[in-house]
């Protein structure tokens, strides 16, 4: 079977023009804003709420209850923020939004505030989307002028201003604590929750951290109705997710399908027109760089989140990067852990010494050099970051390295000093 | 321009651009002045330090954990 | 009260407080979890993961530090699985730990390393790097604080006590969080271009030898110093701190501080950690000396022992008791204040027995006895910072009480309290006060009155305190109605717009607390300076509650221990007056002698009585008459004229020269005894060390004396001391010394089962209502003219102390600051042509000192400022020793001087 998109977030991407306010009306863009000022903030998030949306940027916590909470919090002010540091390795889903269709996000951002009661926003890129950025300072002037943002939108009465801050090239500042930290001018580093942010979040207020693909889809909720969404994807995971297919792919593409609609094998073959060397799929990471490997006997895995999980991985931020028969897995978790291993926040001793550890190792093993000891070495690193660590990223470094040992010891035993093979 | 010699007007142009500064402008303000300077020069550091209320070793240690911040002019620009 | 609940921990069930996190509910029941990054008085972080735990019904492991307890959670610190992980974190912080225990000076109290031993965790596991040796960073040429990153866990506890307890924030983590970052200060600029205070506490935080104390480097690893704790000899708030002595070389080698301990907290200033080296300095005095033909010799105790009674003892016989005096000191123990005041009045018998509170806190005593009846601290140092408002006045507190002071700047950043700093000066607070009146110096009553008029006029006052619990309130506010507002804008110098709003933000509070210090009572109006908070705290009802209160800040460690047990002319122990038939009688029979009738002299009227001829032998201990009084000129001129003069001192000061007989006595370190602080906290003073020679304490010394003038004193310890006075003091009458094991005791605890009194006055005042005191202003005893157009004031400066006997003797502290300043503002430099740096001579009518000149935007245009700590610029020389006529208390904040510029080498090398 071949995989078949459902575009809802994507509709628009490549069809209207971005950037263009009249465009965007013109496309029945505002309308939710529109509906969703016309309603008691706590229907709009009852809206939601019932939609069963949950985040997109990797966790999955259930955005109407995220606004909820932070709706609930008594404060002078409060902010909405709209992480845009998209930086997991083989995604490009949030960077298609923003510059595809950013309006549709601004829409979403504010419909957020309204439903939470924030005052303040701020969108957050990652470094690599300085034009993008550049270009949504002066869509949030237009906004303004538009009435779209500014002390009384549309003349509800309901004021939201956004800003937009411009990360500088560090992975970890995406975390939603560091993020936080990031913008308050501090050292960009995770803390332990409780508190939530919901409750202590930027500069000690209530904050609401949304990602950009949660906050794509919360326009047609508004105006369409929670039934409608339910009706797209699987009971227990709903809507679509955009999906990147990157790695040893004929085509690297970004893709939105309802969740559950088609198998991983199917993406790849149908959207990225299978291997780069037309070779089979040797291990898949369906979730980004995080992600622990899949072997290929998991390709028939449909990309949702729950048959992904009992398959062994997680589906993250659904970036999905394909390794191809011939390319070998501990290169491949070099490469994971060359681009996180210098990503720790700093804050969590074991993630913090550990990461880089785990690199000095993978290294040796990939010279040739290391002993055989070493693989257990990483077992237990890995380990003791993975549990330890306060936050997702911490947690979830070493599950590339750990999977990839897990699925593939005699590639990673194959090249120790002391193994029989070793002096090839 | 050494960073000791820090010129001050494209500060001074872009906080004009900021208007009055608030505490949520720290981190989008050190990132205009990275890219108005290609560093963070030390005084204008301070500066920030001082409108803001914030403690200079704070800023300072936040500026040092980002890739992409630099205390010093790139030698190349000089 | 907050609510209590029980856990189970390790199957036991444990009694948590609401709000206590699952690590402090298993210390406190004595079941220990490792941690590294965890310091009770900071906000748990959680960095370096080593508390992880497992609840019961909860997948994965928590950071106990910042999980909170909640009832009928079941908590495993430990099994099979934590042990691996821990053991795993360790290796990996050794990993990047450069293995020195052999030559750490931590070694011993390294936590790092007690969890490496506890968990088995292998030191190589993960390779051994490569270090530096000694990498240049922000300490590099520090002479008081060291730090070397090698040996850094990145627990930051060091970068969050200096912002969270310190309120500096001068120190951050620096580079990449993934490469392991270092602790620096901004810019990696010395310590020292910083707002650093040097109070070290980085160090006290550190678990790891990371930061450490220069000068203790090689001088003993930690496991094989002992500690001693004890009390700090320098300013009044009390720190508990711990010696540590090196039993080999015979000397203290570091000073630390216990978490815990009340007051400080763990927490010192630069004085109590680096000031130590006095202790062991080579001009500590080590045999007695007598003066013969003008020179010093030794001589034996005995030879000195004898003389000192055969001089004393014919003076009396020919000339009568009274014109024998004594300088008692606030710097030895209660136990020695109240053997000396004894042997004056009972060996000796005269009155004549004062000691240096007269120069800082007479004018509190004598005020705040007349208003409350009780002339102490009303209130507790813990208490202050939780004030709604605090009113600092004639106090720089931050400077002076270092410690204190960093409590009341982290209640003013927090937000927890507002404060109001009225001084004459920028001084450090002023950065965080909503408030700063900075008024003219000598116009505090103005000020004050000011305030309480517009709160009479807007009826911001207490109605009901003042009903019930105060008396003369009529009179009081009369006068203060005669008030011109804007002629007390004028006097002041203070915007009325500020006094207004002073006046409204003081009297708002549900709890306001007035701290002050000598720029209230060095005045010759200092006791009406002292009777006019005391009229604002009860106008507005801030007297007998917590956190609130007329808080004089006492400078010497135990000025008020020496006030006390009766180094006072006119009152006994425990202030009972001499001139009280019954009190008198019931001291004869205690001491089975006679008592003379009359009061004695003050500090002032002895030198003036001495110059007069009528004082012919003076016993001074452990004071500096000669650089602490004002008008040195005057005091040389009394002491030079007496018969004898003998100074019991642990150095030979500026007093000491000008002696007949110099016996060396020891130092707070080489005795046992007990100091009482500033908020009436008694506490212990251990012997940690032998002291130099033959010196000998001085409470041994006075009982010598005693019985060789034919009054046997003799007691076997000072702890016989203090029961002795306990049996004469009813304020110390529950004061014995297994009850001041850890936190001491605040007096008035008058039996040995009262538990100690934390604020004074609670629902009544001791003197039974409250007594308001009408106080019309009146300017300073000396005010600028023609001829001497600035006004000078005096004071302290944080690295020093006193008359700098002990404080210069240390090398870091001597290191920070060598020589005397005058503080002058630009503008008054401008005036006078004089750059930061250059020489500048200041006269006043009394006489002239040559000082440095340091241009700072600190005090007034109009004044300058001095510190008298400097021998070679001592400020007293120039100062006016007009008395308060109440207090006696001399005028030391203010005088009038001229400036002239001393033409400087630069003019001469130009000539050349």
């Amino acid at each position: 079977m071949s995989a078949v998109e459902t575009k809802i977030v994507t509709r628009r991407v490549g069809v209207v023009p971005p950037f263009d306010l009249e465009a965007y009306r013109a496309d029945s863009g505002c309308r939710a804003l529109e509906k969703a000022l016309s309603m008691t903030p706590a229907a709009v998030t009852e809206e939601v709420k019932r939609s069963g949306l949950v985040g997109r940027g990797g966790a999955g916590f259930p955005t109407g209850l995220k606004w909820e909470l932070t709706a609930r919090e008594e404060a002078e002010s409060k902010y909405l923020i709209c992480n845009a540091d998209e930086g997991e390795l083989g995604t490009h889903k949030d960077q298609l939004l923003l510059e595809g269709d950013p309006w549709r996000v601004l829409e979403g951002m504010t419909i957020a505030a309204r439903a939470v009661g924030a005052g303040k926003g701020i969108i957050y890129f990652n470094e690599h989307f300085r034009s993008i950025a550049e270009q949504w300072e002066e869509m949030i002037r237009a906004a303004e002028q538009a009435s779209l943002l500014g002390d009384d939108i549309l003349g509800s009465g309901f004021g939201f201003r956004v800003k937009v801050c411009l990360g500088r090239g560090l992975y970890i500042a995406g975390e939603e604590m560091a993020l936080i930290a990031s913008i308050e001018g501090r050292r960009p580093t995770s803390r332990d929750k409780p508190p939530f942010p919901t409750q202590h979040g930027l500069f000690g207020l209530p904050t609401c951290v949304n990602n950009v693909e949660t906050l794509a889809n919360v326009p047609d909720i508004v105006e369409r109705g929670a039934d409608w969404f339910r009706s797209i994807g699987l009971e227990d995971d709903l809507g679509t997710r955009v999906i990147t297919l990157s790695g040893d792919v004929k085509e690297e593409r970004v893709r939105e399908v309802a969740v559950g609609s088609s198998t991983l094998a199917e993406a790849i073959e149908t959207f990225a027109g299978g291997t780069r060397s037309g070779r089979p799929v040797k291990a898949v990471q369906p979730g980004g760089g995080t992600s622990a490997f899949l072997a290929a006997d998991a390709l028939d895995t449909p990309i949702a989140q729950q048959a992904i999980a009992r398959a062994g991985s997680s589906l993250g931020t659904a970036g999905i990067i394909v390794y191809e028969e011939g390319h070998s897995i501990v290169d491949a978790a070099v490469s994971c852990m060359e681009y996180y291993g210098r990503e720790s926040c700093g804050r969590c001793a074991p993630c913090r010494i550990g990461t880089v550890r785990m690199l000095e190792i993978l290294k040796q093993v990939q010279a040739g050099q290391a002993r055989p000891g070493s693989l257990d070495q990483l077992r237990r690193i890995g380990y003791a970051c993975a549990v330890s660590s306060t936050c997702g990223m911490g947690q979830a470094f070493p599950e590339p390295v750990l999977s990839a040992l897990k699925l593939f010891p005699e590639e990673f035993e194959s090249q120790l000093v002391a193994a029989p093979n070793a002096t090839r | 321009m050494p960073p000791s010699e820090a010129n001050w007007k494209p500060y001074r142009d872009l906080l004009r651009k900021f208007g009055p500064l608030e505490q949520d402008d720290v981190f989008r303000v050190l990132g205009a002045i990275q890219d108005a300077y290609g560093c963070i020069p030390r005084e204008i550091l301070q500066d920030v330090s001082e409108r803001l209320h914030r403690p200079l070793a704070e800023l300072y240690g936040a500026v040092t954990a980002y890739p992409g911040f630099r205390l010093a002019e790139p030698e190349a620009d000089r | 009260m907050k609510g209590t609940f029980t856990l189970s921990i390790d199957g036991r069930q444990v009694h948590a407080e609401e709000g206590q996190t699952v690590l402090e509910a298993a210390l406190a029941a004595g079941i220990d979890i490792p941690r590294l990054c965890w310091d009770p008085r900071l906000t748990p972080t959680a960095q370096c993961r080593l508390c992880l735990v497992r609840l019961e019904g909860q997948p994965g492991l928590v950071t106990s530090c910042t999980e909170k307890a909640q009832p009928g959670m079941v908590v495993v610190t430990e099994d099979d699985e934590i042990r691996e992980v821990r053991k795993t974190i360790l290796e990996l912080m050794l990993s990047e730990h450069r293995l020195s225990c052999q030559t750490c000076d931590m070694d011993g109290e390294c936590k790092l390393q007690d969890y490496a031993y506890l968990y088995g965790a292998d030191e190589r596991a993960f390779g051994l790097r490569e270090f530096d040796t000694d990498p240049p960073n922000y300490t590099a040429r520090d002479e008081a604080i060291r730090y070397d990153s090698s040996l850094c866990s990145q627990c930051e506890r060091c970068v969050r006590v200096c912002s969270e307890v310190q309120g500096l924030d001068i120190l951050t983590l620096m580079g990449l969080g993934s490469a392991a970052p270092q602790v620096s200060t901004a810019f990696e600029m010395p310590l020292q271009e910083t707002d650093c205070e040097v109070c070290g506490n980085c160090i006290g935080a550190c678990p790891t030898g990371a930061l450490y104390e220069r000068g203790s480097r090689g001088m003993g690893q930690l496991k094989n110093l002992e500690k001693v704790v004890t009390t700090c000899p320098y300013c009044g708030v009390g720190c508990q701190i711990a010696l540590y002595v090196n039993r080999d070389l015979g000397r203290i080698v570091r000073v630390g501080s216990e978490i815990g301990l009340v007051p400080n907290d763990g927490s010192l200033c630069v004085k109590g950690r680096f000031g130590y080296d006095f202790i062991h300095s080579e001009d500590r005095l080590t045999h007695p000396l007598v003066k013969r033909n003008g020179r010093f010799e030794e001589a034996t105790w005995e030879e000195a022992l004898d003389l000192v009674a055969g001089k004393l003892g014919d003076i009396k016989s020919e000339h009568g008791p009274d014109a024998v005096a004594g300088l008692s000191s606030a710097k030895c123990t209660n136990e020695e204040n109240y053997l000396f005041q004894k042997f004056m009045r009972a060996a000796v018998g005269t009155n004549n027995v004062d000691h240096c509170a007269r120069l800082c806190h007479a004018s509190t005593v004598a005020g705040l006895a007349r208003a409350f009846g009780s002339g102490a601290m009303t209130n507790s140092i813990e208490e202050l910072p939780r004030a709604d408002v605090i009113f600092v006045i004639g106090s720089n507190t931050t400077e002076c009480h270092p410690v204190l002071g960093a409590m009341i700047r982290r209640a003013a950043q927090d937000g927890r309290a507002h404060l109001i700093v009225a001084d004459p000066r920028k001084i450090e607070l002023t950065r965080y006060a909503q408030i700063h009146l900075q008024q003219a110096s000598g116009s505090d009553v103005a000020l004050v009155n000011a305030m309480m008029k517009v709160m009479l006029e807007e009826d911001l006052w207490d109605h009901r305190f003042v009903e019930e619990r105060c008396e003369n309130f009529e009179a009081f506010r009369e006068e203060v109605l005669r008030t011109d507002l804007e002629e007390a804008a004028h006097v002041t110098g203070v915007p009325l717009s500020d006094i207004r709003r002073a006046a409204r933000l003081y009297a708002g509070a549900e709890r306001a607390a007035i701290i002050y210090s000598m720029g209230i009572t060095q005045h010759t109006t200092g006791t009406d300076n002292v009777l006019t908070l005391a009229n604002l705290a009860m106008l507005t009802g801030n007297v007998g509650r917590e956190s609130t209160g007329v808080n004089p800040l006492r400078g010497q460690n135990n000025v008020q221990g020496a006030c006390d047990v009766g180094a006072l002319p006119d009152v006994y122990p425990g202030y009972q007056k001499v001139d009280d038939p019954d009190l008198r009688r019931k001291f004869e029979e205690a001491w089975g002698v006679t008592l003379p009738v009359e009061p004695g002299l003050t500090v002032v009227e002895m030198m003036n009585a001495a110059a007069d001829g009528d004082i012919k032998g003076l016993y001074v201990m452990g004071e500096n008459p000669m650089l602490s009084d004002p008008d040195i000129g005057h005091v040389k001129e009394g002491l030079e004229r007496l018969d004898f003069l003998c100074v019991q001192d642990i150095f030979l000061s500026e007093t000491a020269e000008l002696a007949d007989v110099v016996l060396p006595a020891t130092c707070f370190a080489e005795k046992d005894g007990t100091f009482t602080s500033t908020e009436r906290r008694i506490q212990r003073v251990r012997r940690a060390v032998a002291p130099p020679g033959e010196a000998r304490p001085d409470w041994e010394i006075l009982c010598d004396l005693a019985s060789r003038m034919g009054y046997p004193m003799h007691y076997e310890h000072p702890s016989d001391v203090m029961d002795e006075i306990a049996s004469v003091t009813p304020i110390y009458g529950g004061v014995h010394y297994e009850r001041l094991e850890g936190t001491g005791l605040q007096w008035p605890s008058p039996t040995a089962d009262h538990p100690g009194t934390p604020y004074l006055h609670k629902g009544r005042f001791a003197r039974g209502k409250g007594r308001f005191h009408p106080v019309p202003y009146r300017p300073p005893a000396e005010v600028p003219d023609d001829e001497f157009p600035v006004v000078l004031t005096t004071g302290r400066k944080q690295e020093h102390w006193h008359t700098g006997t002990m404080s210069r003797r240390s090398r870091v502290l001597d290191w920070l600051l060598p020589h005397g300043e005058l503080e002058m503002s630009p503008a008054l430099a401008d005036r006078y042509d004089v750059g930061d740096g250059e020489t500048i001579r200041v006269i006043s009518r009394r006489g002239s000192v040559e000082v440095t000149a340091r241009v700072v935007d600190k005090p007034r245009p109009d004044s300058v400022f001095m510190a008298f700590h400097f021998r070679e610029a001592p400020a007293n020389v120039l100062t006016n020793p007009a008395l308060d006529p109440i207090a006696k208390i001399p005028e030391l904040k203010v005088c009038a001087v001229r400036l002239e510029k001393v033409a400087g080498e630069a003019e001469g090398e130009q000539e050349q």
